[in-house]
């Protein structure tokens, strides 16, 4: 009889355990289809949004091709170089970030730097030279290539119900060559790069990381590993550090180099040392800085006897940084009292006891014998009428600045200020285009 | 009896002016002070170009380009080299022109007032207080979260925005927080490496253009896939973002890495490679 009672209570709560278990999966379930839906509705609004962006941007092209001065052309371009930024931001949220869907992307940043160069940039109403002409006629064509491409995918996507949130789990999974068609689709567009890229600080050149603008290729013989890490104890000084480990680079690598790891007293340092030359582009010694005993200027010596003792010629300080009891300098090539600002090297002083813990000269290596012309076609006077009467200048010179196009161009740089603010203006020496303006927070 | 005392004051006062003036000549330290730099000298030499109305900027004890246009133009005018620096002669040179009460800047700098310093107005009307409530505190907070950007000086109070030009304090935040869910259990190095890439990515015409977009293109990193980008950073990350964007790529100007034990994606063995630091092969 008991145990009657006792089945009967168990399955009872059996079944209503399985009961709850039931709802409470569907819920969970449906939950989880919301947010899928939510994400893939997110991918779909992306991906439509850049088709769209795509196709007025071939037309905004189209339209700007036929007319005649950049004063009329000038809103066209500034409205093609609006959609090339939504257009950018569109494609950026798609989940293709391991798949070459790069062409897109690049066309449209190159759509974007090429309409702010010739429709926003540029003062004079000269008409589009030839070579702008040309620009624009081929990225017309590209968008055109580009925007049929994804006109071909968008068709597919809808006709097959195709779902973003499986191109993310082909991408993920190992088995990517799997038939997707949408990956198929965007493999197709791919293709080759174009030259720009975002323009970063003057004395940040970023040549270095788009390899393609190799300006100078290393000078000197090759050498051998074990010279390499001869080299490095002589330059940091650390005759008696122990070598850990010594790598080649790969051929991905922007300069053929020697890795180095070392430990001197218990503490790391790792470099990397070019093969052609045997050059220390850069090392980074690891420890802590708890306090501050010394300030800029003791460490601006310290650097200066560095570079001094490594025959390091015709640097000038251009730009010091002090974060968490380390400061950094930056140091650009002088010539002929012209700043070349992407020849620049970077000095990481310990502000405890001066020792110097990191030092960078890459971008030195690669810019400092590129021959920019150095002599000015503008006066200074003419470069002067450019800027806004309300600066007050407080310092000018001529200096080497890579533009956005990756470009080394002479130009003179004006220290501004107005109220408070001061700024950098750079204004090609060739033409008086504004190259950048800069408001400097130092 | 009564003159004597008289006298005796009058000894008092002069010698007490004579100290104060002694002390305020020795004020400034003995170091070369220069643009970039924080702390009570930096206040001081603001302090003192307000007074004679060379600079209308804020008593910050940061030497930016404010002081640095004010200190030139007191230089040119008093005849002296312009240099932009502070070595003795200019410190001389500024101390007889100007005053300094220390006292009432400190005052003001430590109770987080709004004032200034000009010389020939009443120093009561130079002050504006801040709020009983945030008074102090606010100013230490601020340092607190601004990760690496900071340099809190000795009293607490002389902050400077250090960042590398182009760079906000909350993409150093956001970096810190990537770096440190994407690499947490990797050498130094390979921190500031995988930072570095990052900032290759921005460069990169292939990528967006800014920081956080960058860090949130769906399926760049695993951290911000698997949420672990919400983790707290540590110092060690924090740093290693800061080397990155003042210029170290130990990474060689790689764009993509990846762990070749975890890796899922087959085209990442496609890129060609640089090198390898800790568990992270790093390639183009």
């Amino acid at each position: 009889m008991k145990r009657r009672y006792w089945i009967a209570g168990l399955s009872v709560i059996a079944v209503a355990l399985l009961i709850g278990l039931g709802v409470w999966g569907y819920q969970e379930h449906q939950m989880k289809k919301t947010v899928m839906i939510n994400a893939e509705n997110h991918y779909q609004q992306a991906f439509h949004e850049l088709t769209y962006y795509v196709d007025s941007l071939e037309e905004s092209l189209g339209t700007a091709l036929a007319m005649q001065s950049r004063e009329s052309m000038r809103p066209q371009l500034v409205e093609t170089w609006r959609l090339s930024a939504l257009a950018h931001a569109a494609a950026n949220e798609l989940p293709l970030t391991f798949l070459p869907f790069n062409r897109t992307n690049e066309f449209l940043a190159h759509v974007g730097e090429f309409t702010y160069n010739t429709g926003v940039k540029t003062i004079n109403d000269r008409p589009l030279s030839n070579k702008e002409s040309k620009n624009l006629a081929k990225l017309y064509t590209e968008s055109m290539t580009i925007r049929d491409e994804l006109r071909d995918v968008q068709s597919k996507v809808m006709s097959q119900h195709l779902r973003w949130m499986d191109v993310e789990q082909a991408l993920k999974s190992k088995k990517q060559n799997q038939d997707n068609q949408v990956i198929d689709g965007m493999k197709r567009v791919d293709g080759q790069a174009t030259d720009y890229t975002q323009s970063f600080s003057p004395e940040n050149p970023r040549n270095v990381v788009l390899e393609k603008k190799k300006i100078n290729p290393m000078k000197g013989a090759q050498i051998k590993s074990s010279q390499a890490v001869d080299n490095l104890k002589k330059w940091v000084n650390k005759p008696h550090a122990q070598t850990r480990k010594v790598t080649q680079t790969g051929k991905g690598s922007n300069v053929p180099a020697y890795e180095i790891a070392m430990k001197d007293k218990g503490r790391s340092l790792n470099a990397s040392v070019t093969k052609k030359g045997g050059h220390i582009a850069w090392f980074l010694f690891e420890r802590p800085v708890e306090k501050e005993t010394i300030n800029l200027y003791d460490a601006s010596k310290r650097s200066e006897t560095f570079l001094k003792q490594r025959q390091v010629k015709d640097m000038i300080l251009t730009k010091r940084n002090k974060y968490n009891h380390v400061a950094v300098l930056t140091y650009v090539l002088q010539k002929n009292g012209v700043r070349v600002y992407p020849a620049s090297m970077r000095i990481k002083v310990a502000l405890d006891n001066g020792e110097i813990l990191a030092f960078d000269q890459t971008d030195y290596l690669f810019n400092k014998y590129d021959d920019v012309p150095l002599q000015p076609k503008l006066s200074e006077s003419e470069a002067r009428k450019q800027l806004n009467p309300n600066l007050k200048v407080q310092e000018s010179d001529l200096a080497v600045f890579q533009n956005a196009m990756l470009k080394n161009v002479l130009c003179y740089e004006f220290f501004a200020t107005r109220a408070n603010d001061t700024y950098r203006v750079m204004l090609n020496a060739e033409n008086g285009d504004q190259e950048k303006i800069e408001l400097l927070k130092e | 009896m009564r003159k004597r005392l008289i006298r005796g004051i009058c000894a008092a006062i002069l010698a007490s002016l004579l100290l104060s003036h002694t002390f305020e000549a020795d004020a400034f330290s003995n170091r070369v002070i220069m643009r970039g730099d924080t702390g009570e000298d930096v206040v001081e030499l603001q302090a003192r170009l307000q007074y004679i109305s060379f600079y209308k900027g804020k008593i910050d004890g940061s030497f930016g380009y404010g002081t640095y246009w004010a200190l030139r133009n007191f230089q040119s005018q008093f005849g002296l080299t312009v240099d932009g620096m502070v070595g003795s002669t200019t410190k001389q040179k500024l101390i007889k022109a100007s005053q300094y009460d220390q006292a009432f800047v400190n005052r003001n700098i430590r109770e987080g007032n709004e004032f200034t310093y000009y010389g020939g107005v009443p120093l009561n009307q130079q002050v504006k207080k801040r709020n009983t409530q945030s008074s102090g505190g606010n100013s230490g907070n601020a340092n607190n979260q601004s990760g690496g950007g900071n340099t809190p000086q000795q009293g607490g109070n002389y902050t400077m925005d250090n960042l590398p030009q182009g760079y906000s304090k909350s993409d150093v935040n956001l970096m810190a927080n990537a770096v440190y869910g994407e690499s947490r259990g990797e050498p130094y190095i390979g921190q500031v490496a995988v930072s570095a890439v990052i900032i290759n990515r921005v460069a990169d015409p292939r990528f967006p253009n800014n920081i956080s977009d960058v860090i949130f293109q769906p399926g760049a990193f695993t951290a911000v896939s698997d949420g672990q980008i919400w983790l707290t950073p540590n110092e060690s990350a924090k740093k290693a973002v800061m080397d990155a964007i003042n210029g170290w790529d130990p990474s060689n100007g790689a764009l993509y890495y990846f762990n070749p034990d975890t890796a899922t994606s087959a085209w990442i063995w496609t890129r060609p490679q640089i090198g390898k630091i800790g568990k992270h092969i790093f390639c183009k």
